[in-house]
């Protein structure tokens, strides 16, 4: 059953791709099955899977059995990152679920690895740790709640059997929904549900763990087939749920382990896989020079020079087990200095802006712009991708800029990380895109700040929210001005599809300049300008005062005064400015008020 | 006038020797008539625009100086009256009154207090008190009048201090700027600066208090700064009287006056507009409103 429109969906090399594609997306021909479970290939490596008298028989998995499930489950999603970040509904160019979710099992393999072995109970909790930190987007927060669950399951045993992993794939299910205030079936949570449920049917008639694993297997991807029918912009866009296909891929790689079809391949490799950075702009930054002595007993050299090169270039790792110099060149220093940090005792660090213009803006946390003098007492933290954006933020009175990183999406912990350096004891944060909220909600349980969160979903209510925060009134009034202040602005986002698709009744074709009103796209045209007007429109410009064009990768400062004279010459009323946001991914974020 | 003589003293005060005089400088705003009728004398202040050198109000009238805001070049900067235009004032004035007391914009915005006090210390400083009122325009302008009505009743010295006193603090002054490029560079922004950021759409809503400018709130659109400031004035506790003030553009003014007159009926209302001088340093798109708190 061929997709019926090609698109370029993802570009992952090798015969596997169109298979893919087919277990991907809907097939609109016909209305019930996306390729017949019995012919679809369930498994990226191409192959069948395998029968059941091929399966290893193993009555209980033991901790290191279970790592290694992760590891596989790990490496496939990461196989398929793309496809699962092509599955957003909005065909806009930061989907992100695949990556965040990666990102989140990365950090939870870190930890695991730090525990360095142990029963199933001590990598469980070790993976629940290191994602819980770890953890970015929404889709990471839903995976770091479905593994707290199953490490809360399996805490103190030494070994799993066929049901108790059902019962732990089932505690983590509902981990997730508790998790979740408003739960919405058609989403990752439903095909955990499904999964776990299966999972506990089989266990009363299978005898090993992973016979109950593939029933569970199989009924995710059952789950995640159906979920168009139950979330009906799935449907209208031609996919299915982008967290349901990253867990699934979890739970096939876990299973694919325990089938013997496939082995894990060391952690470091894992590591060392570059994640092709979307959102650095390579013919911009330079980043930071961050240089360090690290101090200990038994220092990897190898393994840390490994790490350091995914994370920057010009890599000079010296030394030897008790004293490692290391020089990296990198965007996010705060990383470096994270990870070196991990190894030993850090001493002499230095890091310097090799962009001077861009002095301002630090990704990483090292330095936040604390304004000279006593620290504040009261703050605000907001999370924006761009240096402009960034300057931005700061200057309206914001205490510290956590930059989205590599998927956009700050982890619960950089977050944690950004508000506590901040210099202040009382935080306001500013989430600024709808992926960052829920990480937001959970930065501000695990704070030990006293920390508020006003919901900015775009960059226009976050600055909206910055302008109306007062330093000279309390906490909780400046959070009822900011939530009050952001409610009231129109939030206007325009990029080009990354995907033809079909959309809230509108025909999308692959490059077509779209436009997002408040989130939901409601225009498409040829030029980025002519959508940005009509989205204008009917964001009711008319009866409307001030607009302000942020402009990011893609177009220049030319091209957006070219534009806020175009809205002036319609709409002689209004207040165009133009700033500088630099922003990835959408050219133009407006601001209407 | 050459030498900077005061404007009312020419004109004389109602009938005869009086007891005490009123002097206030060309920052404040009244009714123009009455203040003539009470002899209030006016120290003007000056406004230097491309090398060319106006005193407030006698050379440079309100209307004159929006269109040169509009139309030409060059960033006007103002400078206090002289401590010989004080002294030649009080002269004047002492030789047909008992005493002068002379109220005047806040130390905070203007050095013109100084000069008074300079001036009073050469003169007579036993018959002249000097007033700093903390804050300006129709602020100032209020506690002139009534000083001078009382002072027009025949009070001395000491009563017509001990009422400017009881006065000064009753004064609000809630105003918002367009832009903050005038604050800014006029020097008056004060803690405003901090709190300001460089959106160029951003509107300061502002308060003089303590003498000095005071942010209040900084709102995107005009719609909201009108809303602002008229939340700022209902939160102020009840008024005796206030007048609604702008610049140039009189469209925020009728709306936030609109506001106002419905939600506060008893209270007296006046209209003025905002002079060169403190023009210079808010910008042409100021607004807002100067009241008296009830005792």
């Amino acid at each position: 059953m061929v997709p019926a429109a090609g698109a370029g969906l993802f570009t992952h090399a090798g015969g596997v791709s169109g298979l893919a594609a087919e277990a991907g997306r809907t097939c609109r021909e016909s209305s019930d099955t996306f390729g017949s479970p019995a012919r679809t290939r369930f498994s990226f490596s191409g192959r069948q899977v395998a029968d059941q008298d091929s399966v290893v028989s193993r009555l209980r998995i033991s901790g290191s059995d279970l790592r290694q499930m992760l590891e596989v489950g790990t490496a496939l999603l990461e196989e398929n990152v793309e496809l699962v970040n092509s599955l957003n509904v909005f065909p806009v160019p930061d989907g992100d679920t695949g990556t965040n979710m990666l990102l989140t099992m990365r950090s939870a393999l870190e930890e695991v690895a730090k525990a360095g072995g142990g029963d199933v109970g001590a990598v469980a909790q070790a993976a629940a740790h290191g994602s819980l930190m770890g953890a970015r987007g929404n889709s990471g927060v839903i995976l770091s709640q479905i593994l707290r669950g199953m490490a809360r399951f399996i805490d103190g045993r030494k070994a799993l059997d066929g049901a108790e992993m059902a019962s732990a794939l089932r505690e983590g299910a509902n981990t997730a929904y508790r998790g979740i205030g408003k739960p919405v079936e058609g989403t990752m949570l439903t095909v955990a549900r499904e999964a776990a449920d299966a999972a506990v049917a089989a266990s009363q008639e299978e005898r090993t763990v992973g016979q109950v694993l593939r029933r569970a297997v199989e009924a995710a991807r059952r789950s995640l087939e159906n979920t168009p029918n139950l979330l009906p912009t799935l449907k209208e866009a031609g996919v299915v749920d982008a967290g349901g296909q990253g867990y699934l891929l979890l739970l096939e790689g876990a299973y694919q382990f325990l089938s013997g079809e496939r082995a894990p391949r060391p952690v470091t490799v894992l590591r060392s896989t570059s994640l092709a950075p979307r959102d650095v702009p390579v013919e911009k930054d330079l980043g930071f020079c961050t240089e360090l002595l690290l101090r200990g007993s038994r220092l990897p050299v190898d393994e840390i020079r490994r790490d350091m090169e995914v994370m920057g270039s010009s890599v000079i790792v010296v030394g030897d087990e008790e004293m490692v110099h290391i020089h990296v060149h990198t965007h996010r220093p705060g990383d470096v200095l994270n990870a070196a940090s991990r190894f030993g005792s850090m001493e002499r660090v230095k890091v310097e802006n090799m962009q001077l213009q861009h002095s301002a803006f630090v990704r990483g946390l090292v330095q936040p712009s604390i304004a000279p003098g006593p620290r504040a007492a009261l703050g605000v933290v907001a999370v924006a991708a761009g240096p402009g954006l960034a300057r931005l933020f700061q200057d309206l009175g914001a205490a510290a800029v956590v930059p989205g990183g590599q998927s956009m999406n700050p982890s619960i912990e950089e977050l944690v990380h950004g508000v506590d350096a901040s210099g202040c004891s009382r935080v306001i944060l500013l989430p600024n895109n709808p992926n960052v909220v829920l990480t937001a909600q959970q930065a501000q349980a695990l704070s030990r700040l006293e920390l508020k969160v006003v919901p900015t979903r775009s960059i226009p209510e976050g600055i909206a929210a910055m302008v109306a925060f007062n330093p000279e009134v309390d906490l909780d009034s400046n959070v009822a001005a900011m939530s009050k202040a952001a409610e009231g602005v129109q939030s206007i986002e325009v990029t080009r599809a990354v995907r033809s698709t079909r959309v809230n009744g509108l025909e999308i074709r692959e490059g077509q300049a779209i436009g997002l009103l408040n989130g939901v796209l409601v225009e498409a045209g040829d030029s980025l300008e002519g959508v940005a007007m009509g989205v204008l429109e009917r964001a009711g410009i008319a009866q409307r005062e001030v607009v302000a064009i942020y402009c990011g990768e893609g177009v220049s400062i030319e091209d957006g005064r070219r534009l806020a004279r175009a809205i002036r010459d319609r709409w002689d009323h209004a207040e165009v400015e133009v700033v500088d946001g630099g922003q990835p991914h959408y050219p133009y974020i407006i601001s209407v008020e | 006038m050459p030498g900077g003589t005061c404007l009312a003293c020419r004109a004389g005060s109602g009938g005869g020797v009086s007891r005490i005089r009123v002097v206030t400088d060309s920052t404040a705003d009244f009714d123009e008539t009455e203040a003539r009728r009470l002899g209030v004398g006016i120290v003007p202040l000056n406004v230097h625009w491309n090398g060319e050198t106006y005193q407030d109000k006698v050379e440079l009238g309100i209307d004159e100086f929006y269109r040169k805001l509009r139309e030409e070049k060059g960033t006007p900067r103002t400078s206090q009256p002289s401590v010989g235009q004080f002294e030649t004032a009080y002269r004047e004035l002492l030789e047909e009154s008992e005493g002068v007391i002379s109220i005047h914009i806040s130390s905070k915005l203007s050095g013109t207090v100084n000069s008074a006090r300079f001036a009073a210390q050469a003169v007579a400083p036993e018959r002249i008190a000097v007033i700093d009122s903390l804050t300006t325009s129709y602020g100032l302008g209020n506690v002139v009048m009534r000083v001078a009505r009382l002072a027009e009743g025949g009070a001395s010295l000491a009563e017509c201090v001990a009422l400017a006193e009881e006065l000064v603090p009753r004064i609000r002054v809630v105003a918002a700027v367009d832009t903050l490029e005038f604050l800014r560079r006029g020097g008056r922004i004060g803690r405003a600066q901090a709190f300001a950021g460089n959106l160029l759409s951003i509107k300061l809503v502002f308060q003089v208090f303590g003498g000095e400018v005071v942010p209040v709130d900084r709102v995107r659109t005009r719609a909201s700064a009108v809303k602002r400031v008229a939340e700022a004035v209902l939160d102020m506790g009840e008024a005796e009287d206030l007048a609604v003030l702008y610049g140039d553009d009189p469209e925020p003014a009728k709306q936030l006056a609109a506001i106002l007159t419905e939600r506060l009926k008893g209270v007296g209302f006046q209209q003025g507009r905002i002079g060169a001088v403190l023009g210079t340093h808010t910008g042409p798109g100021v607004f807002g409103v100067a009241l008296l708190l009830r005792r």
